[in-house]
């Protein structure tokens, strides 16, 4: 089995420049992504980043005021018909119709895409349990987003669009979805492109990152460059500081008194200079996991609120 | 193959896996010979990307815990038992130097943490050995 | 807020302090005018009538606030507030408070009207239909709670209990009709509306108290036969063999049968038992027959308007991503819904002439109609009564059509200002076709005739040159296929127009010619040349 190098391979979603604007707020500025194929793409970001209108752009369900979107280098507003064949998709809330049976609605969705496996569809439904002659408006959440899945999974797509697929929902069913996440990337070629807040989600099954903020990209690459970039590290004093040290470079500072833990992106071989020359040293050093890299980027970018201290314990 | 994987702290995933596989093997869990699962499997059953698997298997096989044999999946080499002794010294390795430098910070010197060790090698297994 | 009690009184307060202010303004308002005006008489004789209305309208108000529900997304319902429930407060305080108010507010608002505005002007109200009103009022909340789960049940026994009650206030003019001694009347319909009151509190009591205990079972009893019998039916098993027809189905099992089903229900329960009880009749022949032509027509146009959103049972217009994800081209879709309302269509003039093939041989009174056709025949020859007969079909059929998918290019478009204006726009043009009517029925002179034509053939003229170049400008962003389609399609539907236009009209110089161009108008053409931008526009927003 090969598994091909997302670096080398060519990008499955291109946007390039993509700004976008709703009435006077905007939501997306000046945004360029390239998913590789045969990655797992996470998309991180608060609530109101402009994480879905994103991905409503890479559907074609948006048009793209400035710049361009291209999936498999085709414009999706232009062409929905052959980019959205090639697309599964599952939303936070699967806008699914309530008055289907279960069994109707695969088989409606199974006349969209030539390439519907009827076998893998069904052992899936036996597998989610869905009682083929349910209505959809009486399954449960869950369950509806596993039906939801079956949809988006069973055509085999090239690129599978999950956005926060899995908010709301119990452990059960988000193992359900990150299986059909590492199912789909395990076939060779395909490309997974997921929105999520559950940045544990997002460590364990991506391999690149993108980081979106107030419609920014902060953060976008492969995870481990990611990781590797960041260091997390506590410092110690001599003496209790009664205010955060400030230190070039650093995302994020917390702590009080003696020590300090500071979270910095890049220039570790400078670190131990500029500590000592604030009369600290370094006693601890880590790679933060995702979930840290996120909080310090976010507050960071505010800037505007005191979040380099922390309340006293 | 029981692997636990952890995203609390920042140990990179591939790392996990690489570290308890070779735990594995120091314990005697996994034997020469014994093939470990295919990259999907493991992924599916882990839930992390298959291309983290796949790194950490490259990894394994650099360190020459795993060989691969062509088209018949990845087996734990025949070399890896005589590797497990010097295996088990670096684990073990890693433990004291985080207990020293533990030590360091608390002031005990080197002395008194040897002593220490003594103490509680005595206390915890000479119950059993009686 | 120390009891329960004050809290509850102070919420349905806050909720509806506005309704409660203008109610007392308007109250107080029209007393002061009486108060400061000289000659009251005057007022009682000219204005009285803009009294009564205020009247009735704070009344209107007074119900409205005591309403007291709201919508329960769980059930799917409008009865009574569901949060109220988790208070630790006894079910029969929290119906009987509302209850409680709102007797005293309808009450003390019909007083202050009788007593300080009527009073003073010289003119005496009784005080029976306050207490009729307040009977009401408990009758009216305890059927808006405890039928809460059978929304057409509780409209029509609204009705129903409004007619009702209206008897009754009015009981006081019968009394000098009736045969017995006032008194004993009164007495007795006294009792009977405390009857009613007790009846409408224990009601609204036990059957809030039922759904406080997780019951209100009637609907779901019913749903759940409805469900079995929904089971029963035999459903489509075999896969769809394009997306075509998987769309079709869609949007069939969507919106496509709701007329056929509109029209197989009046025709069941309307037309059946009106043609049956006026079969003696002829006159109600002919209406009934009109009406039955019409139906299609009145219906679609309705329908239509639901049928040319997205999904007709939803409020919102832009397309669900359920379907905007489908890999489907939106000119596609269009057809599709062309072609499900064409199948609507064909259905129900299917059922229209088995309903009037049954009717008019079996029970039908048809004694004018058949010398109506006698003479026509004599006129025209069977075989232009016929074809007129059969092209008349095909005429109503296209305009019942034109009626499902006029439609489409504002409804798809997702904007609900072009929706609604739409809607608006055309109610204006009916309105304003028939006051053109009246008024050219008023002012029509014979002499003028020749006038009058010239201005309707420069009228037709002019919507005809603006409908072609609205199609143009319209067609030209689709494929020449699908125009090569929908110009047979139109060529075919105004070819009838004109064939039956012409079989129709009378050999005279004039009439021809704006039969000709009034026979362009009707089929649409830039309309559904725009659906496929609009849905599009819909789409990739």
């Amino acid at each position: 089995m090969k598994f091909p190098s997302p670096s080398s391979a060519e990008a499955v979603v291109s946007i390039a420049g993509l700004s976008r604007r709703f009435g006077s707020r905007t939501v997306l500025n000046e945004l360029s992504l390239h998913v590789p194929r045969g990655s797992v793409f996470g998309l991180v970001g608060e609530n109101g980043a402009g994480k879905t209108t994103l991905i409503k752009h890479i559907l074609g369900l948006l048009r793209a005021e400035q710049g361009t979107v291209k999936v498999f280098g085709i414009d999706p507003v232009a062409d929905p018909v052959s980019v959205l064949g090639r697309i599964g998709y599952l939303s936070e809330q699967p806008d699914l119709p309530g008055w289907m049976r279960v069994d109707e609605f695969i088989r409606y969705t199974q006349a969209f895409y030539p390439k519907w496996d009827v076998a893998y569809a069904e052992s899936l439904r036996k597998q989610f349990g869905l009682d083929a002659s349910a209505r959809l408006k009486t399954l449960s959440k869950g369950q509806q987003a596993k039906a939801g899945l079956l949809a988006a999974q069973a055509h085999r797509p090239e690129l599978l669009l999950l956005d926060e697929p899995s908010s709301g929902l119990d452990p059960i069913v988000r193992r359900d979805i990150l299986e059909a996440v590492i199912r789909t990337v395990a076939d060779e070629g395909r490309t997974v492109f997921f929105s999520s807040h559950l940045l544990e989600e997002i460590e364990r099954v991506s391999d690149h990152v993108a980081m979106l903020h107030r419609g920014k990209l902060v953060l976008c690459g492969p995870l481990d460059e990611i990781k590797a970039r960041h260091h997390r590290v506590t410092l110690h004093f001599e003496t209790a500081q009664t205010k955060p040290p400030v230190i070039a470079g650093a995302l994020s500072v917390s702590g009080q008194g003696k020590e300090w833990r500071v979270l910095c992106n890049g220039g570790r071989t400078e670190l131990p200079a500029i500590v000592s020359a604030l009369g600290a040293r370094i006693v601890e050093e880590h790679t933060p996991s995702l979930n840290e890299i996120f909080v310090a980027q976010a507050e960071t970018i505010v800037g505007d609120r005191p979040t380099t201290t922390s309340p006293p314990h | 193959m029981q692997i636990q994987i952890t995203s609390h702290d920042g140990v990179p995933i591939y790392l996990q896996i690489f570290n308890q596989v070779k735990h594995l093997v120091a314990s005697g869990r996994l034997s020469a010979g014994e093939e470990v699962p295919p990259i999907r499997v493991l992924a599916e059953q882990l839930v992390v990307n298959p291309n983290t698997v796949a790194r950490a298997y490259l990894e394994l096989e650099r360190a020459g815990v795993v060989t691969k044999r062509h088209g018949a999946g990845t087996y734990i080499s025949e070399a890896a038992s005589t590797v497990s002794r010097r295996e088990k010294l670096k684990l073990l390795t890693q433990r004291v130097d985080s207990l020293l430098v533990e030590a360091g910070h608390l002031g005990i010197d080197l002395k008194e943490v040897v002593e220490l060790v003594r103490e509680r090698h005595d206390e915890t297994f000479s119950p059993a050995k009686e | 807020m120390r009891s329960p009690v004050a809290a509850l009184t102070w919420e349905i307060w806050s909720r509806n302090y506005r309704s409660i202010v203008s109610v007392v303004v308007i109250t107080s308002l029209c007393a002061l005018v009486n108060h400061l005006v000289p000659n009251k008489s005057e007022i009682l004789e000219n204005y009285q009538s803009i009294y009564w209305l205020l009247m009735i309208g704070s009344l209107g108000l007074v119900f409205s606030v005591f309403h007291h529900a709201e919508f329960n997304p769980r059930k799917n319902w409008h009865g009574f507030p569901y949060r109220l429930f988790t208070l630790p407060v006894p079910t029969w305080i929290l119906t009987g408070l509302p209850m409680l108010l709102g007797v005293i507010g309808v009450g003390l608002v019909y007083f202050a009207w009788t007593q300080l505005v009527f009073a003073p002007l010289g003119r005496t109200v009784s005080s029976w239909p306050g207490f009729v009103l307040g009977v009401g009022m408990l009758c009216y909340q305890s059927v808006v709670w405890s039928l809460a789960g059978f929304r057409i049940v509780r409209i029509v026994s609204l009705c129903f209990l409004g007619l009702l009650f209206m008897n009754f206030g009015m009981i006081p003019l019968f009394l000098e009709l009736l045969p017995w001694d006032r008194e004993t009347v009164l007495e007795l319909f006294t009792f009977l509306l405390i009857g009613f009151s007790m009846v409408a509190f224990f009601g609204a009591w036990f059957s809030v108290e039922r759904q406080r205990r997780g019951g209100g079972r009637g609907r779901g009893w019913l749903k759940a036969q409805a469900g079995r019998i929904m089971n029963a039916v035999p459903r489509r098993t075999a896969a769809f063999s394009s997306a075509s027809s998987a769309q079709f189905w869609f949007e069939w099992r969507r919106a496509g049968w709701l007329l056929p089903a509109c029209v197989a229900l009046a025709l069941l329960f309307i037309f059946l038992p009106v043609s049956w009880f006026g079969r003696k009749d002829t006159d109600i022949a002919l209406i009934t027959l009109g009406w039955v032509l019409g139906l299609p027509l009145i219906l679609a146009t309705v329908i239509g308007k639901g049928f040319a959103k997205p999904d007709f049972w939803s409020a919102d217009l832009s397309l669900p991503a359920f379907l905007a994800i489908r890999p489907f081209a939106s000119g596609e879709m269009i057809v599709i819904k062309m072609k499900v309302a064409a199948m609507s269509v064909v259905i129900v003039w299917a059922l229209v002439i088995t309903f009037l093939s049954l009717w008019l041989p079996l029970w039908a009174n048809t004694r004018e109609l058949k010398e109506w056709l006698e003479n026509a025949h004599v006129v025209r020859g069977g075989f232009k009564l016929f074809s007129i007969a059969v092209l008349s079909l095909m005429a109503l059929a296209i305009v019942t059509w034109r009626g499902m998918v006029g439609s489409l290019w504002v409804g798809l478009s997702g904007s609900m200002t072009r929706f609604v204006g739409g809607a608006i726009v055309h109610a204006i043009v009916f309105v304003l076709a028939i006051c053109g009517i009246v008024y050219a029925e008023n002012h029509f002179h014979w002499h003028d005739l020749e006038r009058y034509v010239s201005w309707l053939a420069w009228i037709l003229m002019s919507a005809v040159v603006a409908k072609v170049w609205l199609a143009v400008f319209s067609w030209n962003k689709i494929s020449p296929p699908r125009v090569g389609k929908y110009v047979m399609l139109w060529t075919a539907g105004t070819g009838c127009f004109v064939a039956l236009g012409l079989l129709l009209s009378l050999n005279v110089f004039w009439i021809k010619q704006l039969i000709i161009l009034a026979a362009l108008l009707p089929v649409p053409l830039a309309r559904l040349g725009f659906a496929p931008a609009s849905l599009s526009r819909n789409r990739h927003r």
